[in-house]
């Protein structure tokens, strides 16, 4: 066992009885290029689970370091003859890692992520887990940016196309919940303890008022973001929190962020920082 | 018709001792009316005293990978491997090649990989930049900044010896594939048998501006918001120290002669941003179709 993880910790119901954070957390220490490297704390590695009468829906298994500790978690949720539909944001290690220990534990019934097959991002190759101990292909489906995913009890999830990504990356919204999805965006928020950093976040954070610490986490993964042309993410960052309900943001990494009013003092803190980050307020190399 | 099948390649010992293990496959669109081929390409160098590879491609074509590294290795362990970056088609054969080689060291910016194979965890070294690894026969390889990157822990690499540039994700470029049947005269392919495993002076043409303004555009998201030319110029300041005969992109076939595709690839970067401009004023709320 790496030293990142803990003992296991129950899956923690965001929403009782209908979507819950499962994975575990590591310790901040210049090993992750997610995190700025004077980054201390503990970060989040999350799995979300969706359980309806009808079906139960993983959302990103998560690194692999963690794959046993979130099929088990599963377990704590749903008995091992469940099937189970696994949604991927993205086809990163960060996200993907944990699918072979849920598909040893549990039959997977598809693999869904956005888009259509592309060769180029690795969605495709997947498809050759495990599930449920059996060897054989798993079936992944691509579905385009819009689409509805059915997740039972008549509720879907949403696919939606962010312009603010380095990767092929899709987002996923729950309008049951008012749950966004938002992969490697919006995962600010660290904590002093492990135990901490599971829990969501339901008080204002101090991060999103320091632009310093926001736009050097931004630029960590989305390096690209410095004297670019942002207008259009910017416009598209508003569309995709404008059209919905957000009342918490889940995503892959870092606390979740719970609560209307503090999902706006994250959105608002992340538009300031590509505003400050435009091709058009910025001189290339300020942050490097 | 072409295939969609996966072609197998085998590997081309382009000096001794300097292999190139192409994989290859059919990409989505088609150019003069040919769908284009793009490879997955891994570089093995077999120098005297270590063994090294760059980068290891598709998980799905691993026996291909497999079988190109038996051919070349000999009885010879593999030492080393510099994954490009941890993206899943650079570095999805890692456990694989772990078990191959009980021995075998990865180095590089191995960030984030204690948490994606924990169980390998002390097989990982963080080169830093400028590390030079000496593998013997005046081959060596030196650790390199990864000036055109999707992800943040890229890493590129030169070879002293062969005056090798290793550019993983940058300097690339699609590539017509061989016809299916080459006495068929009315197959729809038109160019040579093999071309998969051709340097960029032996094939017909020249990497022409629409297929590198395709890959680039499609596998580097950025370029569409965000200018170069920065990076072209940090990459003449690296050339002028590091003098090039070839430049090997883990999507491209071997460039032989860099002074005249380097200008493509840049015309290529610049189009693609023009491209991206161009869409959105077309279409501001337009989402971008490729990865």
């Amino acid at each position: 066992m790496p030293r990142e993880e803990k003992p296991a910790t129950p899956p923690v119901p965001l929403v009782p009885e209908s979507l819950y954070a499962m994975g575990s957390a590591f310790q901040a220490d210049g090993r992750v290029s997610w995190l700025p490297k004077h980054t201390t704390g503990w970060q989040a590695t999350n799995a979300y689970a969706i359980v309806t009468p009808d079906r139960t829906t993983l959302i990103d298994p998560g690194p692999r370091y963690q794959g046993e500790l979130v099929a088990s978690q599963l377990l704590d949720l749903v008995p091992s003859d469940t099937s189970i539909n696994i949604c991927l944001t993205r086809a990163e290690r960060d996200v993907i890692g944990a699918i072979d220990s849920v598909g040893r534990s549990f039959p997977i019934e598809r693999l869904v992520a956005g888009g259509i097959p592309n060769l180029f991002d690795g969605f495709e190759s997947l498809a050759s887990v495990k599930s449920g101990g059996h060897s054989g292909f798993v079936q992944m489906s691509r579905m385009p940016n819009g689409s509805a995913i059915p997740i039972g009890d008549d509720r879907e999830l949403i696919v939606l196309a962010p312009m603010l990504r380095v990767l092929s990356t899709f987002w996923f919204y729950d309008a049951e919940t008012g749950s966004l999805f938002t992969s490697d965006s919006f995962d600010h928020l660290l904590a002093d303890t492990f135990e901490e950093a599971r829990l969501p976040c339901s008080e204002p954070s101090k991060i999103w008022s320091d632009p310093t610490a926001v736009d050097d986490h931004l630029l960590a993964k989305f390096w690209w973001l410095e004297g670019a042309a942002l207008a259009p993410v910017r416009s598209d960052l508003e569309k995709l929190f404008g059209e919905r309900t957000v009342n918490r943001i889940c995503p892959t990494h870092g606390r979740v962020i719970e609560g209307a009013e503090h999902v706006a003092a994250a959105y608002e803190a992340i538009q300031s920082a590509l505003s400050r980050l435009d091709e058009g307020s910025l001189t290339r190399g300020a942050h490097q | 018709m072409m295939s969609d099948q996966i072609s197998a390649i085998p590997p081309r010992e382009l000096e001794p001792g300097f292999w190139w293990l192409p994989q290859c496959v059919p990409t989505g669109p088609v150019f003069d009316g040919v769908r284009a081929h793009l490879h997955a390409s891994q570089f093995l160098i077999v120098g005297s005293d270590a063994t090294l590879l760059y980068d290891v491609g598709f998980p799905s074509l691993n026996s291909d990978l497999h079988a190109g590294l038996d051919q070349a290795l000999g009885d010879r362990p593999l030492d080393w491997v510099i994954p490009s970056h941890p993206e899943l088609p650079h570095s999805g054969d890692l456990e694989a090649l772990f078990e191959r080689y009980p021995n075998l060291r990865v180095g590089g910016d191995v960030r984030d990989y204690h948490l994606y194979l924990p169980e390998y965890a002390d097989r990982f070294h963080e080169l830093p930049i400028g590390h030079v690894i000496d593998l013997g026969d005046g081959y060596s390889f030196k650790v390199m900044p990864a000036v055109i990157r999707d992800i943040p822990n890229t890493v590129w690499g030169y070879e002293a010896r062969t005056q090798t540039l290793f550019t993983a994700d940058g300097i690339a470029y699609t590539h017509h594939p061989p016809p299916d049947d080459p006495d068929d005269e009315d197959d729809d392919t038109f160019h040579l048998p093999g071309e998969c495993l051709l340097t960029s002076t032996e094939l017909d043409v020249e990497p022409t501006l629409d297929q590198a303004t395709f890959v680039t555009r499609t596998a580097l998201y950025w370029t569409r918001f965000l200018s170069s030319e920065p990076y072209f110029e940090e990459l003449e300041q690296i050339l002028a120290t590091h003098p090039i005969r070839m430049m090997a992109p883990t999507h491209g076939n071997i460039v032989t002669n860099p002074a005249s595709v380097l200008p493509v690839i840049r015309e290529a970067h610049r189009l693609a941003l023009v491209e991206g401009k161009s869409a959105r004023a077309a279409n501001p709320f337009a989402k971008p179709t490729a990865t």
